[in-house]
């Protein structure tokens, strides 16, 4: 299994990655590293946002479908290329996604409140490079009181 | 910094073995002892306390170290004046490793425990050992047959010493005849103050060689492991180091225990890559079936499964063997609850004595481990909220001292555990009030017995209006039960009120060696635990019944309920499957519909990532060699249902 490790060292910098018609960024902090996609082992009871579970470096590491988590399932097209694991409390999960964009560096980073879909966004990437959005992550992944089974 | 945090690790776990054992001894010592075996209880007493104190030291934590050397200089004391000793000196060292106990939690948190008035109460009880004269008991108590070579002078001279209050040893030596000078020198040498020669026994050995029985005194202080390192002559230890004390007929020192102290995680570590290692050997076992396939068996073939087969046999070997090395006796973690339950008790101000039945029972050291926050909860939950006070216990006729038994028993692949306790019980009916009061049942609502007391599995269930410091601790029952059926065990609780509350855990005997029964519905490959299958089948369309409630299947003479795993698990109705799995779980037998069996496997099972632990019916994943990964059936889901 093919995997690039992003290099999180200073605490800046965003993972830039595309999802649907939009962009959007992590901090690199929070990113344990991308892997590239591979099949996945299919969950019964579970909520439609679980892909399914991988085994990564003997851990299994749930799968998220962010275009359902965000509602942008109709955009994309081509399925996962990436999973971005990050951790999760003392575990890890990954988010699905379609492609990696590129690695922004903290001064791109602008304050910008608003709201996409059901989440916080705290600010955007800002151009020249095409806009990402970045959302209060925790808030994503802090996925109670629903939970991931159904 | 980390080598720092290991050896802390290390020194805790030494410590918490090193308690169990004191709490043991003592333990021994209240079932009434004769004065020869209440000796040798007091010489190990001082040995384990004098190293924990020297362990304790070395480590930088002061207080343990000197609150360890307080209750080494009783227990000297106690050496000469054993038929002075009475419940007062027990029970106060009892409270002192009670309070190490605390200690030592406190220590392994990073907070400093009190020890409250102990140092005072073990000084005094110290000045009052000082005014008693030391026990002179006469030579005549010693086995004769060791002393049987001793002169009448060197007799009295050992009596002088006995008198003193020093203890007396006898060091042997095997060396040639020829280095009899060099070996006199250096007895003069090293024999000297505090040490007393008392005499030097020879004898004739065969080849040349002889032996040498040197008897001497040592201060009260001296354990044996001291003395044997003073005694080493010329670097050579004696053969055999053994103490004089009356009724002691055992060299209690031979050397080294032949033993190494590995970390739990370091072998499931080792289990998780053998485990691995068999995966590949079925995924190998797969490719070669598919080669016979491709090429035919031939000669090549041939030879080559003659090694797979062998290679196959060593893979499974070691793993077993690994398996087995992992297991411990259940006794490890008892003592440990033990140890806890007393100082649990002693904060609580209540007398409560703990008794331990098939601590022989052999279990999965890293399954212990994960069991161990459980059934601590359980310990602090019968302490705390079932035995009663003292007087209460009177009055009920009960005796003051309160009794919780820890017992363990294998059966049938399952290791079942209880923590039963003779205190006032669960009272159902408060259990319902509290629940009404907290709406977990509505309002007029009636509910069975056992109904009612799953409700203390609840979360955020509690009887108790206030909470004490011992019960607001730790986790709830709802935590308990939660982390036991993470282990892909059960729990469940019976109590009669006014005589007490028995919780029963049920848990496999190893996390690790899983043997599976593959099946396949729809997309989904299912893994049953094959110590579990009775047998797997294909149906030939007679047999299978509808009734109201599920499918039903004629098997050896009976109607057993069977299961599709298409409309619990999937929540699909459509063509069932063609094939029937039958288990046994917790004495009941069902069915399991599913479309084919893929066969056998020998997996590693890994467990749910905790956001994921919730899914009904699936308790882990098993890695087969397969492409996708299977999940393993939580057949006690479904036992609860039939």
């Amino acid at each position: 299994m093919m995997a690039e490790r992003v290099v999180a060292k200073g605490g800046s910098g965003y993972l830039v990655f595309s999802l649907g018609r939009d962009n959007y960024a992590i901090e690199v902090e929070k990113v344990k590293e991308v892997i590239k996609a591979v099949g996945l082992t299919p969950l019964p009871r579970v909520r439609d946002i679980v892909a399914g579970v991988l085994l990564h470096r003997g851990v299994i590491i749930p799968i998220l479908d962010l275009s359902k988590l965000f509602g942008v399932e109709d955009e994309v097209e081509t399925g996962f290329n990436w999973y971005i694991v990050v951790k999760y409390y003392r575990e890890f999960v990954g988010l699905g996604v379609a492609e990696i964009v590129r690695v922004a560096p903290a001064s791109d980073y602008r304050r910008k409140e608003g709201k996409k879909g059901p989440f916080a966004v705290r600010g955007v990437i800002a151009p020249p490079y095409p806009e990402a959005i970045v959302l209060d992550w925790d808030g994503v992944l802090n996925l109670a009181p629903e939970g991931l089974v159904s | 910094m980390e080598e720092e945090k290991r050896g802390d690790r290390s020194f805790f776990l030494e410590g918490e073995e090193i308690l169990d054992r004191l709490l043991s001894l003592l333990s021994q010592w209240e079932k009434g002892v004769s004065p020869s075996l209440l000796s040798k209880i007091i010489e190990e007493l001082f040995r384990e306390l004098h190293t924990l104190k020297g362990t304790a030291g070395s480590h930088g934590f002061a207080e343990i170290s000197d609150l360890c050397h307080l209750m080494e200089r009783l227990i000297a004391l106690a050496r000469g004046r054993i038929e002075a000793l009475d419940e007062g000196v027990r029970s106060l060292i009892l409270d002192g490793v009670n309070v190490l106990s605390r200690m030592f939690e406190g220590a392994s948190k990073g907070k400093v425990v009190e020890e409250g008035d102990l140092p005072q109460r073990i000084s005094a009880k110290i000045k009052k050992l000082k005014k008693i004269k030391p026990n002179t008991s006469s030579l005549s108590q010693i086995d004769e047959r060791i002393i049987s070579p001793l002169t009448e002078g060197e007799r009295i001279r050992l009596s002088t010493e006995l008198s003193r209050g020093r203890l007396l040893f006898r060091a042997r030596y095997e060396f040639p005849q020829k280095r009899l000078r060099s070996f006199l020198t250096l007895v003069e040498e090293k024999v000297v103050s505090p040490l007393v020669k008392i005499a030097l026994v020879p004898s004739a050995l065969t080849g040349g060689r002889m032996a040498m029985e040197l008897f001497l005194s040592a201060p009260s202080e001296y354990s044996v492991e001291k003395l044997a390192k003073e005694l080493s002559l010329g670097g050579k230890a004696p053969s055999e180091l053994l103490p004089l004390i009356p009724g002691k007929r055992e060299p209690i020192f031979r050397g080294a225990p032949r033993t190494i102290r590995v970390e739990i995680a370091r072998l499931d570590e080792l289990l998780n890559r053998l485990g691995e290692l068999m995966v590949e050997k079925e995924k190998l076992r797969d490719r070669f079936s598919a080669l016979i396939k491709k090429v035919g068996f031939t000669q090549e073939v041939r030879e080559m499964e003659q090694v797979l087969l062998r290679l196959e046999r060593r893979v499974s070997s070691l793993f077993d063997q690994m398996v087995t090395a992992r297991m411990i006796p259940i006794s490890q973690i008892f003592a440990k609850l033990k140890r806890q339950a007393g100082a649990i008790a002693s904060q609580l101000n209540k007398r409560v004595e703990v008794a331990i039945k098939g601590g022989e029972t052999e279990v999965d050291g890293v399954l212990i481990e994960r069991l161990s926050d459980p059934l601590i909860h359980l310990i602090r939950n019968a302490i705390d909220h079932g035995i009663e006070e003292g007087e209460e216990r009177r009055k009920r006729g009960k005796p003051e001292r309160g009794r919780i038994t820890l017992s363990a028993e294998p059966k049938g692949g399952k290791i079942i555990i209880e923590v039963a306790d003779d205190g006032r019980g669960i009272d159902l009916a408060q259990v319902l009030r509290r629940a009404r009061e907290q709406g977990l049942v509505l309002p007029g609502e009636k509910l069975s017995r056992e109904r009612t007391l799953s409700l203390i599995f609840e979360p955020g269930f509690s009887t108790r209006t206030r909470m004490t410091e011992i019960s607001g601790m730790g986790i709830g029952m709802d935590v308990v039960k939660e982390r036991i059926e993470e282990l892909g065990g059960m729990v469940e609780v019976d109590t009669k009120k006014g005589s007490g509350t028995r919780v029963r855990v049920v848990i496999p005997v190893t996390l690790a060696n899983f043997k599976v029964l593959l099946s396949q519905v729809d997309q989904f490959t299912f893994a049953f635990p094959l110590s579990a299958v009775v047998r797997g089948t294909r149906l030939n369309g007679s047999g299978m019944m509808r009734k109201k409630g599920g499918f039903h299947y004629p098997y050896q003479g009976r109607e057993i309920p069977v299961f599709s795993l298409r409309e619990e698990l999937l929540r699909k109705k459509g063509e069932e499957g063609r094939f029937l799995v039958i288990i046994e779980e917790w004495g009941k037998r069902m069915g399991f519909l599913v479309d084919s069996l893929i066969g056998q496997r020998e997996v590693v099972v890994r467990p749910l990532p905790s956001l994921l632990s919730q899914i009904p019916g699936i308790v882990g994943v098993a890695e087969s060699g397969e492409e996708r990964l299977a999940l393993l059936l939580d057949l006690s889901f479904f036992a609860e249902k039939v």
